[in-house]
C-alpha cells in the first residue's frame, strides 16, 4: 500500500516536474525563435518586374540585421510568397502567412493585391503594409493593420500640382497614358486630383499595349497646344514609345511621368528622347544616406539596383518595422502594430531630404505632406538627380 | 491633311507588323490544321535572347542569327515533342491547340524566370536617327527595314509555295491532306516544315518590332493577339489575306486613333473581328492560293 502510495507520488512528482521543465522549454524556445516576416510579391507577372526588386531588397536587409544579431536577441525568418499578381491568391497567401506565424507581412506587389493582402490581415489582426503602393484605398478610409512607407496617389499628385503651380503660370496639361489596367487606374486617379485642383486638360490620349507606332497620339497631343505633358500609367515600353514620338513630331512642352519611371531600364529604352523627362518619385537618390544604401544594393545585386527607387523604399520599410519591434519589445502581433502606429519623426529614406515619418491612431501613411514629394529628372540617358521647386 | 502621309506610313508600319505575324499563323494553320497561339512566343523568344546575345558583346549579326535561330529551334521541338507525340495517339485538333497554349504559358514565364522581367532595349540594325522628308514628314531607318523585310518574307513565302517542288506539296496537303497523302506527300515532312517556316517569320518577326518597342517576356501578347484578327480579316487561305488583313487593321487602328482618337482605337480591332465574323467569315480573300 506504502509502496503503491510512493510509486503514485514519484509518478504525479515526474509528472508535474517534466510538465513544468516542458512549459520552461517552450518559453526559452520562443525567446530564441526567430521572428517570422511574410512578404507577398509578384514572382512572375505584370507587376514582377519592381516587385523582385523590393523583395531583393528586403532580404538583403534581413540578412544585413540578422548577422548582426537580429532584434531582441531574435533572427528573423522571412517567408515569401508569390501573390501571381492575383488578389485573391494574395489574401490566400497572408491566410498561409498568419497561419505560420508571422508578425508582420511585406506586401511588395502591386496596389490591386496589396488590396486584397490588406483586407484579408486586417481580418486576421496582423500588422502589414507597403513600401511603394500608391493605391488611396489602402489607407484611405482608415485601416487599423496596415502601414504605408511611401506616396499615396493623391499626395503624389498633390506634389506634381505643387510643381507646376511653383514652375507654370495656369498650366494647358495633356495627358498620354498606357492602356494596362494598371496604367488606367493611375491615370484616372491623377486627372481627378488635378481636375479637382481646377488644372485645364487639353488633351487625353491612350496607348493600346504592345503598340509599335503612337505618332497619331502625339500628333494630337501636339495639336493640343499644351503647356505641359503627363505621361501617366504602368507599362514604361509603351510609354516610352510616346516619349520618343513626343519628340520626333516636334512638341516642345515638357514632359513629366508618374512614380512608375523608376525602372532601372527606362533611361535605355526611350533614348535620348528621355532628355530632360521628370518624374514624381517618393525618394531623392541624390541624398548621402540614400546613396549609401544603393551602393550596398549595387553591391548585392549589381545593376539592377542602380537608381531603384522602389528598393530603397523595401530596404527602409524594414527598419522601421524593426524600429517599431524593438520599442514594442516583442513581435507580438498587437504590440507590434501598437508600436507601429507609435512611430514618431523615425528618420526615413522615403521622401525629400529631412523627411521624418509619424504614423497616429488616425494616419497610417509615411508621407502625408506634398512637401516630401521627389520630382526626378532625367539627364543623358541617366537618372540626374532631382528638381528644385 | 497635312500629316496624312505620316498617319499612312505609321499605319503602315504597324500593318506589316501584324501581317507578318499572321502570315506566321496562315503557314501552321494551313499545313496542319492547328492555330498555334504560341507564335507570338517564338517572336518574343528571339528578341529576348537577341537583347542578351547583344548585351554579352556577341557581334551583332552573329547575335541575330544566333536567336533566329533559337527561336525557330524551339518551335521545332515544340512540334517534335509535343505535337507528333499527340498526333501519334490521334489526338484531335482542340487537344494540340491547349497543348501548344500551354507551351506558350511555360515558354513565357520561364523566359521571365531565366531573362529577367524587366523590359529591356533592342537594338535595330540600321541606325535610330529620323529621315526628315518634309516639315510634317520623318521616316525612321527601323520603318523602312520593316517594310522591307515584310516585302522580303511575303515574296520568299511565295516563291517557296510556287516555285519549289516541296512548297507545291505544302499547297496540296493545305488543299486536301488525303489527296496529298495518296500522291505521296509525306505530311509528317509538311508539318515540320510549317513549324519550322511559321517559327522561322515569327523570329524574323522580332527584329522589325522589338527595336520599334522593347524586348521582354510579355511582348508576345498584343502581336499575337492583333496577328490572328488580321488574318481572320484577310482570310484564313491564302498569304495575300494575312498581308491585306494586317495592313487594313494597322491603317484603320492608326487612322482611328488620329482622327476619332486613341481612347477609340482600343477597341477598333475587336470590332473588325466582330464584324468580319458576322458579315464575311471567309475573310477578304476567300479564294485559295490564287494570288498568294
Amino acid at each position: 500500500m506504502i509502496r503503491r502510495q510512493f510509486t503514485r507520488r514519484v509518478t504525479l512528482g515526474a509528472l508535474a516536474g517534466s510538465a513544468l521543465a516542458a512549459t520552461t522549454g517552450r518559453v526559452l524556445a520562443q525567446s530564441n525563435d526567430p521572428i517570422i516576416m511574410g512578404v507577398t510579391f509578384d514572382a512572375a507577372k505584370q507587376a514582377s518586374y519592381y516587385a523582385l526588386l523590393m523583395r531583393d531588397a528586403t532580404i538583403l536587409r534581413v540578412e544585413e540585421i540578422n548577422a548582426a544579431g537580429g532584434v531582441l536577441g531574435r533572427q528573423i525568418k522571412l517567408l515569401l510568397e508569390d501573390d501571381e499578381n492575383n488578389p485573391a491568391i494574395a489574401a490566400q497567401k497572408v491566410e498561409k502567412l498568419a497561419g505560420a506565424g508571422a508578425s508582420f507581412i511585406f506586401e511588395v506587389g502591386s496596389s490591386a493585391t496589396g488590396l486584397a493582402a490588406q483586407r484579408m490581415a486586417e481580418e486576421l489582426k496582423i500588422p502589414n503594409g507597403s513600401p511603394t503602393n500608391v493605391a488611396e484605398a489602402l489607407t484611405k478610409p482608415h485601416k487599423h493593420w496596415y502601414f504605408r512607407l511611401g506616396l499615396r496617389d493623391s499626395i503624389a499628385t498633390q506634389g506634381l500640382i505643387r510643381y507646376l503651380k511653383a514652375k507654370f503660370d495656369n498650366p494647358r496639361l495633356a495627358v498620354i497614358r498606357d492602356g494596362s489596367e494598371t496604367g488606367l487606374s493611375l491615370s484616372d486617379n491623377q486627372v481627378r486630383f488635378l481636375l479637382e485642383a481646377g488644372f485645364n486638360i487639353v488633351a487625353k490620349e491612350q496607348i493600346s499595349p504592345g503598340s509599335v507606332d503612337v505618332t497619331a497620339q502625339a500628333l494630337r497631343i501636339k495639336a493640343s497646344n499644351p503647356t505641359v505633358v503627363l505621361v501617366s500609367g504602368a507599362s514604361i515600353a509603351d510609354l516610352s514609345n510616346y516619349i520618343k514620338a513626343h519628340t520626333l513630331v516636334g512638341t516642345k512642352a515638357p514632359m513629366i511621368g508618374n512614380n512608375l519611371f523608376a525602372t532601372t531600364t527606362f533611361p535605355a529604352l526611350a533614348g535620348k528622347a528621355a532628355d530632360g523627362f521628370m518624374f514624381v518619385d517618393a525618394v531623392d537618390m541624390a541624398r548621402p544616406d540614400v546613396k549609401a544604401v544603393e551602393a550596398k544594393l549595387i553591391a548585392r545585386y549589381a545593376d539592377r539596383a542602380k537608381a531603384s527607387t522602389q528598393m530603397i523604399a523595401a530596404y527602409d520599410m524594414v527598419d522601421l518595422v524593426v524600429d517599431a519591434i524593438k520599442r514594442a519589445g516583442s513581435a507580438d502581433r498587437a504590440k507590434l502594430r501598437d508600436a507601429l502606429e507609435g512611430t514618431t519623426n523615425w528618420h526615413s529614406l522615403v521622401g525629400r531630404g529631412g523627411t521624418n515619418v509619424s504614423f497616429s491612431p488616425t494616419d497610417h501613411d509615411g508621407i502625408t505632406s506634398e512637401k516630401q514629394v521627389v520630382i526626378r529628372l532625367v539627364r543623358d540617358g541617366q537618372y540626374a538627380g532631382s528638381v528644385d521647386f | 491633311m497635312e500629316f496624312l502621309p505620316l498617319i499612312l506610313l505609321s499605319g503602315l508600319q504597324v500593318g506589316c507588323v501584324y501581317a507578318m505575324m499572321a502570315l506566321s499563323y496562315f503557314v501552321i494553320i494551313n499545313a496542319t490544321g492547328i492555330l498555334n497561339f504560341a507564335q507570338g512566343e517564338w517572336m518574343m523568344l528571339s528578341a529576348v535572347f537577341g537583347a542578351a546575345l547583344i548585351t554579352a558583346q556577341l557581334p551583332y549579326p552573329l547575335a541575330v542569327l544566333c536567336a533566329i535561330g533559337g527561336a525557330t529551334l524551339v518551335s521545332l521541338l515544340a512540334e517534335r515533342l509535343v505535337i507528333r507525340p499527340l498526333q501519334g495517339r490521334n489526338a484531335d485538333i482542340n487537344t494540340l491547340v491547349v497543348a501548344l497554349l500551354g507551351i506558350l504559358v511555360v515558354v513565357r514565364y520561364s523566359t521571365g524566370l531565366i531573362f529577367g522581367r524587366e523590359e529591356v532595349r533592342l537594338d535595330g540594325p540600321l541606325p535610330a536617327e529620323p529621315m526628315i522628308l518634309g516639315d510634317s514628314l520623318f521616316i525612321l531607318p527601323q520603318t523602312l527595314f520593316v517594310f522591307g523585310a515584310t516585302a522580303t518574307v511575303f515574296a520568299g513565302l511565295w516563291l517557296f509555295l510556287h516555285r519549289t517542288t516541296f512548297g507545291r506539296s505544302f499547297r496540296i496537303a493545305a488543299i486536301d491532306p488525303l489527296g496529298a497523302q495518296i500522291v505521296g506527300v509525306d505530311l509528317g515532312r509538311v508539318r515540320f516544315a510549317a513549324f519550322a517556316i511559321g517559327g522561322l517569320i515569327a523570329a524574323i518577326l522580332a527584329w522589325l518590332y522589338g527595336p520599334l518597342y522593347a524586348a521582354g517576356y510579355l511582348m508576345g501578347e498584343a502581336p499575337g493577339v492583333k496577328g490572328f484578327i488580321a488574318l481572320i480579316i484577310g482570310g484564313l487561305v491564302s498569304p495575300l489575306g494575312a498581308l491585306t488583313g494586317g495592313l487594313l487593321l494597322g491603317l484603320f487602328e492608326v487612322a482611328t486613333a488620329y482622327y476619332i482618337g486613341s481612347l477609340y482605337s482600343e477597341g477598333i480591332a475587336f470590332v473588325m473581328l466582330m464584324l468580319f465574323l458576322f458579315v464575311r467569315p471567309q475573310g477578304l480573300i476567300a479564294s485559295r492560293w490564287r494570288l498568294g
